[in-house]
């Protein structure tokens, strides 16, 4: 009775694992293509309109949710606070306060260089480093999105069958 | 806004320690901020002049600008180009540092290496004494120009004379391509310029006085600091629409006529029905005032 009590509980811990590690798959897919629609819209108001910076992320975050969005609010209100701070400290601090879960090393390098470039330069030289970012978003977002249909399913499917077989051995 | 919010907005900006000084000073006792790498802040006051804070790097003058500019420079390359850009409140902030030149005009300009924040004063009353000049016998207001030296309180004059003017029920409409008359701000104007103005904030002279004259059936149309030609022959089509126009000019003197530049046209052309000059060297003093003829007259 234990034997299959047991057996039952590593299959469920398996599958569990599985589970969590699609659900990270999906919570980076879901950060990527957030950040991906923010930088979009900030790239547009970079141009467009003659917004500060704190303005332009607080712009650019209207009607997103999420740890992301957050954060891009939080870079806005530290920079509020205190001018003098440069935009790449203050989204550090931000990020430091809103740590997002599934963000991967490539976008947080892309998003934290682009912060160090988006506090100097021209509009066109900001604006070029807003596209710079979206592109290596863009591969992340290629590459999330190819791991999450491929390498999710493989994970429940492993989870699974190491919980079988953790049971079979205990029985 | 108050003269004191808008100094501790300023002051929000720099660094802690010119921000104190800049704070226990009287309030609108402010003239001039100067800020240089590598050099104490100088804090320019009615009472002289006063040294403060650290001696910051050209890094952190250029942080400065940004951040005295709400982190927006960037997107305000055309006001860059000539030489200053005006900050919430309507102070004018003036930028020294490496200009890049493409051909004959000005690019940009890189390595800030020196600031010189003028603060745009409220004084109510400046134009009192000046007033009874500037309506002729039936209560229409008479085109005026204000001529004077930089930091003479030209501005601040032409301001409190068209506040004066809208309070009298005059509909005055004010043309503010540098945000300097009535520092707008989200719709509202930061310094008073009376109940019966329209400010178009942003928008060069010459399109936009006859934005005003077309849309807005003004009795006076004020606009500040005439630079072109083209600024010029659209003060004069308004002069000969019917509307009156005050407005102001670098110079320093009116009398013997110029004979070159804007005045020297504006004054052939017997443009404006006044001509008020200021001090050199009090602000905000009247040195004179002349009629459409030249000739002086007497202030009371």
């Amino acid at each position: 009775m234990g034997g299959a009590a047991g057996a039952l509980l590593c299959v469920a811990a398996g599958l569990a694992a599985g589970m969590a590690v699609r659900e990270r798959w999906e919570a980076r897919y879901q950060l990527v293509h957030r950040a991906q629609d923010m930088l979009a819209r900030l790239r547009l108001m970079l141009t467009q309109e003659r917004l500060g910076l704190c303005e332009l992320l607080e712009e650019c975050t209207v009607g997103q949710e999420g740890c992301m969005a957050q954060r891009f609010r939080n870079t806005a209100a530290l920079l509020r606070r205190e001018p003098l701070l440069a935009l790449g400290e203050a989204y550090r601090q931000a990020e430091m306060q809103h740590r997002c879960p599934g963000e991967g090393l490539c976008e947080r390098t892309a998003l934290r260089q682009l912060f160090a470039e988006l506090g100097t330069g021209t509009a066109a030289m900001r604006e070029q480093a807003a596209a710079a970012c979206l592109r290596r978003l863009k591969q992340a977002a290629e590459e999330v999105e190819k791991r999450r249909q491929t390498g999710g399913k493989l994970c429940v499917q492993l989870g699974l069958l190491a919980g079988i077989m953790a049971g079979i051995m205990l029985w | 806004m108050t003269q004191r919010q808008s100094m501790e907005e300023l002051a929000h900006s720099l660094p802690r320690a010119v921000a104190r000084t800049l704070l226990q000073l009287p309030e609108g006792s402010v003239r001039e901020i100067r800020i240089r790498a590598g050099e104490k802040t100088i804090i320019h006051t009615t009472e002289g002049a006063q040294a403060c804070g650290q001696e910051p790097t050209p890094q952190q003058v250029g942080q400065m600008a940004e951040a005295l500019c709400e982190h927006a420079l960037y997107a305000r390359v055309e006001e860059q180009r000539s030489g200053f850009v005006t900050l919430r409140g309507g102070h004018r902030m003036g930028m020294c540092g490496r200009v890049l030149v493409q051909g004959q005009s000005v690019r940009a300009l890189r390595e800030i290496s020196s600031l010189c924040i003028r603060i745009a004063g409220q004084w109510r009353g400046a134009a009192d004494r000046l007033m009874p000049l500037l309506r002729d016998d039936g209560g229409r207001p008479l085109s005026t120009l204000i001529v004077g030296m930089p930091g003479a309180g030209k501005t601040t004059m032409l301001r409190d004379a068209l506040r004066r003017l809208s309070e009298a029920g005059i509909r005055v409409g004010v043309v503010d391509e540098r945000s300097e008359i009535a520092a707008m701000s989200a719709g509202e104007a930061q310094l008073e310029v009376g109940p019966n103005t329209d400010v178009l904030d942003g928008c060069c002279k010459e399109a936009g006085l006859r934005w005003m004259l077309r849309s807005m059936s003004p009795d006076v149309l004020a606009t500040d600091e005439l630079g072109t030609a083209m600024d010029v022959q659209a003060v004069q089509d308004c002069i000969a629409a019917g509307v009156s126009v005050l407005t102001t000019l670098h110079g320093r003197a009116v009398q013997p006529p110029p004979t070159r530049g804007i005045l020297s046209q504006l004054v052939l052309h017997r443009s404006f029905d006044r001509y008020v000059l200021l001090n050199e060297k009090q602000v905000g003093q009247i040195a004179a005032v002349y009629d459409g003829q030249l000739h002086p007259m007497e202030l009371l």
